[in-house]
């Protein structure tokens, strides 16, 4: 697919648990599609959106399908800038090591950064 | 280079508290619909002191809500000029 | 709605652009089906890249455009084949609707 524009910056904030709202998948949905559009894509977990990396989902048992299934292969769609705030993690008592995809711990000060050299920040 | 934050949530959702760790000096943050109601208690919030604390008019004569005067009324015109003025914006709904 | 009539009368439904409505009528005779329906004879080389495809799926629930596919294709099936020239002559005009809609995959997203 060509791009008719240089590439934007756009840095998804990912706040909302897997299954409880459609606005996880809504926000992976936007992933994926910025991504066929070879855009400059940060994603970033903070709050509840942090549960979205748990280990181990298993949701067949809900009919919904894997959120974190779908995160793991981020990288193929050339998605490697996956974000998590440790203060969202720590709170939530996960531990960054064991997370279903890799992704990099930050702080907030490293959120705000990411967020200034966006062109673009989607929050859902 | 800077951002323009809207939030549309009260206390009880934590949209303002996650905007109120990433908003850095020199960025706005407009209150809109139920945000409006944390426009008293925002003002003790330490990291709300570097921001432009804004609240939208419409919103806060509906809900009868007065402004702490650290907070600027604005209208919904003011609004699109304020994020005309902004590099970005984000909304924390 | 159109549908796909297999050798024992059974009727599969599909939508609109040719793609199965229930995933789970997939079969190697509906692959079949729909591949001669796009005037393809489904080879070795086709199938194994449907394989990829249905794995994939089935362990991510994605449905991959062009450039992931490719990527896709090269680390299961080797660089040799993770090229689009290659998936272009199996799979002509647009591999990644193609291909996704012989392995019973839904459309992929964000591909025109």
């Amino acid at each position: 697919m060509s791009t008719l524009q240089s590439p934007k910056t756009i840095t998804f904030i990912s706040r909302s648990t897997p299954y409880g709202s459609g606005r996880a998948k809504a926000c992976l949905d936007m992933v994926l599609s910025a991504a066929a559009f070879e855009q400059k894509i940060n994603l970033v977990f903070m709050d509840d959106g942090v549960w979205q990396l748990q280990a181990a989902q298993k949701p067949k048992s809900i009919d919904a399908k894997d959120l974190s299934a779908a995160l793991s292969a981020l990288p193929l769609f050339d998605v490697n800038n996956i974000f998590a705030e440790s203060k969202s993690l720590s709170a939530r008592d996960l531990d960054p090591a064991s997370l279903a995809i890799g992704v990099k711990a930050c702080s907030a000060e490293a959120i705000a950064v990411l967020i200034r050299e966006s062109d673009v920040v989607y929050q859902l | 280079m800077s951002t323009l934050h809207t939030v549309n949530k009260t206390a009880a959702d934590d949209a303002l508290a996650a905007c109120l760790r990433v908003a850095t000096s020199g960025d706005s943050l407009l209150l809109i619909e139920d945000g409006v109601y944390q426009a008293s208690t925002i003002t003790g919030h330490p990291q709300a002191q570097v921001l432009k604390l804004f609240a939208l008019k419409e919103d806060t004569d509906a809900r009868g809500i007065s402004l702490p005067s650290s907070v600027t009324p604005i209208d919904y015109a003011q609004f699109v000029e304020l994020a005309c003025q902004h590099s970005r914006s984000v909304s924390w709904f | 709605m159109s549908q796909l009539l297999l050798h024992n009368h059974k009727a599969i439904p599909l939508d609109k652009d040719g793609y199965l409505r229930c995933l789970e009528d997939w079969s190697p005779e509906v692959a079949d089906k729909l591949a001669s329906s796009e005037s393809i004879t489904l080879l070795e080389a086709h199938w194994e890249v449907l394989d990829v495809l249905r794995e994939f799926y089935q362990r991510t629930g994605l449905s991959p455009a062009m450039r992931p596919l490719v990527k896709l294709v090269a680390t299961e099936l080797g660089a040799d084949k993770g090229r689009s020239i290659y998936l272009m002559k199996l799979f002509p005009g647009n591999p990644a609707l193609l291909a996704s809609k012989l392995a019973g995959l839904p459309r992929p997203t964000n591909c025109f």
